[in-house]
């Protein structure tokens, strides 16, 4: 009996609506059937009535299988819709753990990562500080750093890659000196032995516009680029930096003297996880990603040959970025 | 001749014996390295001789960087702080207390030294 009671109880726990929905439609048709009795018996005055009702009482028992039929179907709707509700909810709590988890384990391991690349880079600072250093020692110590900071770079794409595909980028009034600067000293702070130079007008410095501070990590990427595909043995790296504000839209052009990019690469660069044969080093991530920022900025990025060299990729290149104003 | 006193606060044992043994080496005086941002709080406090610098770590046990920073500059508002995290995302929030500095780790200890020389010369209002 109590096993038979528990089996109800489960079976009514799970089909609860269907059995409610029965419920009500039996109810219904019992109570119209004693209304429709009850009037039938009032009325009833001669044996033509007799015979009328009874044939009216058989056409009146399909209405109340009518209305049981149209309980259950009723309470079969809201099971359906309801089971689906609650699958969609345990499938979005799902993915809202996930990405919890996921966040956080990315967080820990880009922090930490970040942390024992910090320590490596200090040793190695101590190492180089402590006597005079060889042709091949230096060669060593140039491998290991930058290992060190591809490795680095390679966390935070990855971070930035996960933050981008997680949440929609709401804009912002920003001034472009108040990320192109802490970009450059970013990029400076892992390329110490560099002179890294910035040429850009005064005025350009004061000029907003509707952003995000993620944008700062294209500058990242182009500088960092800029120092990675300069040309052999430079220890001066020049960038040069041109803003247009128009009242259509920003131009903002980020040119340097490096090895430059073949025009059939130009636009294989941007290719997500793609790496071109001269652009062997890195993660291959930075100018994907670049893209993928200023695309959510509702930009353009692109890659062009140095205007003082239009025909001569080896000069350099400029990359450059479009935001509409809108 | 010493080039200034630093406090280092980096829950990174590892790490703040770098910090240590690089800027011993180029002329500074250590006056303590400490693990967790209570017990930086608690040592500033009954200190009689403020450090020139602190470098400061975000993520410590007890009490982080930011929470640390705040107490100590409500001690004493002059006091010149570098803030060394490789979490980007508070870099805003540490501009806005008033630290001197933020660096983002990964960096070399040679761009720290120059910080460090940077920030003893600033003003004390900078």
């Amino acid at each position: 009996m109590a096993m038979i009671m528990i089996k109800g109880y489960v079976f009514f726990q799970k089909y609860k609506e269907i059995v409610i929905g029965t419920l009500i439609g039996a109810v219904v048709a019992i109570a119209d059937f004693f209304v429709d009795y009850y009037v039938f018996e009032r009325n009833r005055t001669s044996w033509e009535d007799y015979i009328a009702d009874h044939l009216d009482i058989t056409a009146n028992l399909f209405e109340h299988f009518f209305f049981l039929l149209l309980g259950f179907v009723f309470g079969y709707l809201w099971w359906r819709t309801g089971s689906q509700y609650r699958a969609h909810v345990v499938l979005h709590k799902r993915l809202e753990d996930e990405q919890w988890l996921s966040e956080l384990l990315l967080d820990v391991m880009t922090h930490d990562i970040a942390n024992y690349n910090h320590i490596a880079l200090g040793n190695l600072d101590l190492a180089q500080d402590l006597g005079e250093e060889t042709d091949e020692m230096s060669v060593f110590f140039t491998g290991i750093r930058r290992a060190v900071i591809h490795s680095n770079q390679l966390t935070e794409n990855v971070k930035l890659l996960n933050q981008l595909h997680a949440k929609q980028l709401e804009r912002e009034s920003i001034f472009l000196k108040s990320i192109i600067e802490p970009a450059v000293e970013e990029v400076r702070s892992v390329y110490p032995r560099i002179l890294l130079s910035l040429e850009m007008h005064a005025e350009e410095w004061e000029v907003s516009m509707q952003s995000h501070p993620i944008l700062k990590h294209v500058f990242v990427n182009l500088v960092t680029n800029a120092i990675k595909y300069r040309k052999q043995d430079k220890k001066r790296v020049i960038i040069e930096l041109e803003i247009q504000k128009d009242a259509e839209g920003i131009l903002i052009a980020v040119s340097d003297h490096g090895i430059g990019i073949a025009d059939e690469l130009k636009e294989t660069v941007f290719n997500r996880f793609e790496k071109s044969q001269k652009r062997s080093t890195g993660s291959g991530l930075g100018l994907s990603i670049s893209r993928r920022i200023v695309e959510s900025l509702q930009g353009r990025i692109w890659a062009e040959n140095r205007s003082d060299s239009p025909d001569d990729h080896s000069a350099g290149t400029t990359f450059k970025m479009l935001f509409p104003i809108s | 001749m010493t080039k200034g006193s630093l406090m280092i606060v980096e829950d990174n044992r590892e790490l703040s014996e770098l910090y240590e043994e690089m800027f011993s080496r180029k002329g500074f005086i250590i006056i303590c390295k400490i693990h967790n941002g209570k017990e930086a709080v608690d040592f500033y406090r009954e200190t009689t001789q403020y450090p020139d610098v602190i470098i400061m770590d975000h993520r410590m046990p007890l009490k982080g960087g930011i929470a640390a920073s705040r107490e100590i500059l409500q001690i004493n508002p002059d006091q010149k702080i570098i803030f060394a995290s490789a979490d980007g995302s508070v870099r805003k929030q540490v501009a806005e207390m008033g630290i001197l500095q933020f660096k983002k780790k990964p960096f070399t200890l040679l761009f720290l030294l120059q910080n460090i020389e940077k920030a003893i010369l600033a003003p004390p209002s900078e």
